[in-house]
């Protein structure tokens, strides 16, 4: 899996542990008091809030320590701590005077509407003193996690272990730990011992919620101190990750099942006159703390690994969804408890009511996410950027133009793979591959059969994935549609619906791109106007390919492949076909041709790229490809003796064949000046330039 | 709060462009589809006017020709155009995925809803010409509609998610053999055998459960096929 991917994948698993904070809150008033006791209880939902409140924020952690590991390696540790500072301070501080005292109001009449005013005043006075952090705390502990970190690695790095000899053994142990499914055992450790010898812990709410008092609270620093250490050390080996893709079954599998015996030993819903004790043995206790402090873990991994496993490509969605999972967390608290008290006096079951507190909710914030965030200079702060408005669509209802990232790459190369390897199964069918195509180019792929030609078209049109290295077409993944608008396709084991009319399938196909060509002028440049009325079906070989190459260019390509688009065409349409493609070259149009037709090659092509056996064996233009063979051919009748010939430096082979003498050699001048020496009678001597034909044969040979 | 690694399109400028290149998708293939819509039609009319003859040899050839059109679209739209790979030429356009799975299923329901719900309208105006009209078999009329419906999708989801021939005749033979037994345990369930001969339709919870049953079951195979469609990697 690609970096890029893994990032999509863990961003979502952030998000959707920021989401989830709003529906554990959004159940508390039915099961809890806070921040007002509805008349409609429910064990669902306090069984949602308890396995919600077991993973969330230790997830959100880890995640956070490996994100800001990234951050600080690739900006550097003063942009790092401009970053944060913007993106996790200023939200704090704003949202301690804007959130905060809201929050505060409403709880307080909520407690009221339950209570009554007295007792929620005395109720009030024995609860923990402090300044209210809120649901903010975790910014604060962020912050207090940054310092820590920045402060440890420079003290580690400058008087610990300057030659790194140290952290390569932690990357060790901590990937050995982690592929052994015991890893959870150990990192629940310092927090097992923390809860379990805390006579005042709240067992039923697991790790405390420090969200009360700037003193940092021992439970917090033990739990979501030893995520963010390791998401901090996961980001030094991201290929770690991959373990968790790999677990995550049963990593779920064992969470599910920790915490199941949690809720067996704890109940399933807090006992507010015993939440410091359990009923049974003594051992219960150890045995509730060590389930629940290991089943974190086994969450986060099992987490981790399923977003690693079904998140991992890019989605507009989801990307919008993460963007705005932020600002719906940090606003959401006020409008989720305002929504639970406004509907405390409504005769609704649960079931009513918590759906609907969970989607109004998220209805507003999303609104307000969209309209007065994204494109302000909230949006600047916490999403790192501002997203313009979108803008009146003007035009006719046509494909949209390609999108802005791939209308800024036109400066750069229209197709890349940058060292891509691709497998069938033990099969390597590019090995390693770099190949980029120069705006304006043609470049001649050639190869023999199964050299990876039509892997690497696969992998440029997106058919296909690599399994190393990156595909970039018109500066995109070519998965993505937007930079395949610019691209034209005449592949060579294809068909188009037999029953469509050849103007039929250029008016179609044309259709899919943004500024196409008229079908008349398709047809005329691909000299297929007699045929325009004729089912494709009805046609011959060579007609379908000229259809299909009327296909691939009706949509005005600024890149076009064609996989052996003369094959099956008689030598007047090859030469119609020449034309037009010379054409599109004039204008501009990169291409990517295959072929085995090498004279094609000779013809049309700046550059051409040899592959053999899936590796790329030369580049360059014509005249290099001639140039790697050239200088070795010699021929010529000479009685010297082909021994002494082949101790002469710079020669490689020399045989006599019926009275010849055949030499090939680097330096053909100084050969033929030696031959000359020797034998002043030579005669028939002829020094030949290699076709591109021989070059070819040469190269993949060497290969072979 | 996120990281920006990846040049994505505006959100909706995607959404936009995926209706609009999925309505063309649609109207390419309907047009494919076209005389397979008109005669499927035209065949379920004259089955009806047969039934009038003959009752029962109008039944068969009635629901002979709504699971006759279900597997042609199915075979003609999917597996054909697999196996004469025009599937790598509709992949190579600026098309995802997605948008072609989806495309795909759009097209083939509409496909088959527009001639089944046309003979369905056809059968009951045929129905009022009954003195009295037999209005008790409308809905397990509703209900054997919807195992069709429910067999169409299936097969759908099947061939999209395989593409191969054994898996399109595994699919055929599996979803024939549900429409007898259906016929034959579904006749005799309470709720429904007691009123299918009378006069009133009556919707008992027995037909809403088949017709949760059959609507889980296509919901379910489309989701599944758009599911491992839109995680495909590899289309070769």
């Amino acid at each position: 899996m690609s970096q890029e991917n893994r990032l999509h994948a863990l961003d979502a698993a952030r998000a959707f542990a920021l989401l989830l904070g709003i529906v554990l809150h959004a159940t508390m008033s039915f099961f809890f008091f806070v921040p007002a006791q509805d008349p409609s209880q429910s064990t669902t939902l306090a069984v949602t809030f308890y396995v919600i409140h077991v993973f969330r924020m230790g997830l959100f952690f880890l995640l956070a320590g490996f994100f800001a590991h990234m951050v600080l390696h690739r900006r550097g540790t003063r942009e790092f701590l401009k970053g944060r500072a913007k993106r996790i301070l200023v939200p704090m501080i704003v949202g301690w005077v804007l959130i905060a005292p809201p929050t505060i109001y409403i709880v307080i009449v909520g407690l009221t509407k339950t209570f009554g005013e007295q007792a929620a005043a005395s109720g009030a006075a024995t609860m923990p003193q402090g300044f209210p952090l809120t649901h903010l705390w975790f910014l604060y502990y962020l912050c207090i996690f940054y310092v820590l970190a920045l402060g440890v690695r420079a003290a580690f790095v400058r008087f610990v272990d300057p030659n790194g000899v140290v952290r390569s053994r932690i990357d060790t142990v901590v990937r050995l730990s982690l592929a052994s499914y015991l890893a959870p055992l150990v990192l629940a450790a310092p927090l097992f011992a923390v809860l379990y010898k805390d006579a005042a812990w709240m067992m039923w709410f697991g790790l405390p919620t420090p969200d009360i008092g700037f003193t940092p609270k021992l439970p917090a620093l033990a739990g979501f101190g030893t995520a963010f250490v390791l998401g901090w050390l996961l980001h030094r080996q991201v290929e770690v990750l991959e373990v968790f893709r790999r677990q995550c079954f049963v990593n779920l599998a064992v969470a599910i099942g920790l915490t199941s015996l949690c809720l067996s030993l704890v109940g399933l819903k807090p006992n507010m006159m015993g939440l410091t004790t359990l009923d049974g043995p003594a051992w219960s206790r150890a045995a509730y703390a060590g389930a629940y402090t290991v089943s974190i873990w086994y969450w986060v991994f099992g987490l981790t690994g399923a977003a690693l496993r079904f998140f991992n490509k890019p989605s507009p969605g989801r990307r919008y969804i993460a963007d705005s999972s932020y600002w719906l967390y940090l606003a959401h608290l006020p409008v989720v408890f305002g929504l639970q008290v406004l509907l405390l006096d409504l005769p609704w079951h649960w079931s009513l009511k918590f759906p609907f507190i969970v989607v109004t909710t998220l209805a507003i914030l999303l609104v307000s996410y969209h309209y007065l965030v994204r494109p302000t200079f909230i949006g600047g702060i916490l999403n790192g950027r501002k997203y313009p408005r979108r803008s009146r669509r003007t035009g006719s209802d046509t494909a949209p133009a390609p999108s802005a990232s791939v209308l800024a790459l036109h400066d750069t190369k229209p197709a890349v793979l940058e060292n891509v390897t691709r497998r069938f199964g033990k099969t390597v069918a590019l090995d390693d591959v770099t190949l980029t195509v120069e705006p304006g180019e043609m470049l001649a792929v050639l190869g023999p059969n199964g050299a990876g030609k039509s892997t690497a078209i696969s992998l440029w049109l997106g058919l296909l994935e690599p399994d190393e290295g990156s595909v970039r077409v018109m500066g995109a993944s070519p998965l993505e549609v937007t930079s395949r608008l610019e691209v034209g396709v005449m592949m060579q084991d294809v068909n188009l619906a037999p029953d469509l009319k050849v103007r039929e399938h250029i008016a179609q196909t044309a259709s899919y791109y943004a500024h196409p060509l008229n079908v008349d002028e398709a047809l005329a440049i691909s000299g297929t106007t007699p045929l325009a009325g004729k089912r494709y079906g009805k046609l011959s070989g060579g007609q379908k390919r000229q259809v299909q190459f009327a296909v691939a260019i009706c949509g005005a390509p600024k890149l076009l492949f064609l996989d052996e688009p003369t094959v099956g065409l008689d030598i007047e349409a090859r030469e119609a076909m020449w034309r037009a493609i010379a054409k599109l070259m004039a204008e501009g149009c990169s291409i990517v041709l295959t072929t085995h037709y090498l004279e094609e090659a000779e013809a049309l092509a700046d550059r051409v790229a040899v592959l053999a056996k899936g590796k790329l064996v030369a580049t360059g233009s014509v005249e290099d490809m001639r140039s790697l063979v050239t200088r070795r051919r010699i021929s010529c009748r000479s009685g010297v003796d082909i021994d002494e010939i082949r101790g002469w430096p710079g020669v490689v082979e020399a045989l006599r064949d019926a009275g010849n003498v055949k030499v090939t050699a680097f330096d053909a001048e100084s050969i033929v000046r030696r031959l000359l020496v020797a034998d002043p009678a030579l005669s028939h001597l002829e020094v030949r330039q290699a076709s591109l034909a021989e070059a070819f044969t040469e190269l993949t040979k060497e290969a072979a | 709060m996120s990281t920006h690694t990846h040049v994505s399109a505006n959100a909706s400028t995607s959404a936009s462009m995926n209706a609009s290149m999925i309505r063309r998708l649609v109207t390419k293939d309907l047009y494919l589809y076209r005389w397979f819509i008109v005669g499927a039609t035209l065949a379920g009319l004259a089955s009806l006017f047969v039934s009038g003859l003959h009752g029962m040899t109008g039944l068969i050839l009635f629901m002979t020709t709504i699971v006759a059109l279900g597997i042609f679209i199915a075979m003609y739209g999917i597996l054909v155009e697999r196996k004469e790979k025009t599937l790598l030429f509709v992949l190579s356009l600026p098309v995802t995925p997605l948008q072609y799975a989806t495309a795909k299923v759009f097209a083939a329901l509409i496909a088959f809803l527009v001639p089944v719900l046309v003979l369905a309208a056809a059968a009951l105006s045929y129905n009022v010409a009954f003195d009295p009209p037999l209005n008790g078999e409308i809905p397990f009329t509703v209900v054997t509609l919807g195992l069709f419906l429910a067999n169409f999708c299936f097969l759908v989801a099947l061939l999209l998610v395989s593409g191969a021939e054994f898996w399109a005749v595994a699919g055929v033979v599996l979803t024939n053999l549900t429409v007898p037994l259906f016929m034959n345990v579904v006749v005799g369930l309470p709720g429904i055998r007691e009123y299918i001969q009378g006069p009133v339709a009556v919707w008992s919870p027995t037909i809403f459960a088949i017709l949760g049953t059959e609507a889980t079951v296509a919901v379910l195979s489309l989701g599944i096929a758009f599911y491992v469609q839109s995680r495909r990697t590899d289309f070769i």
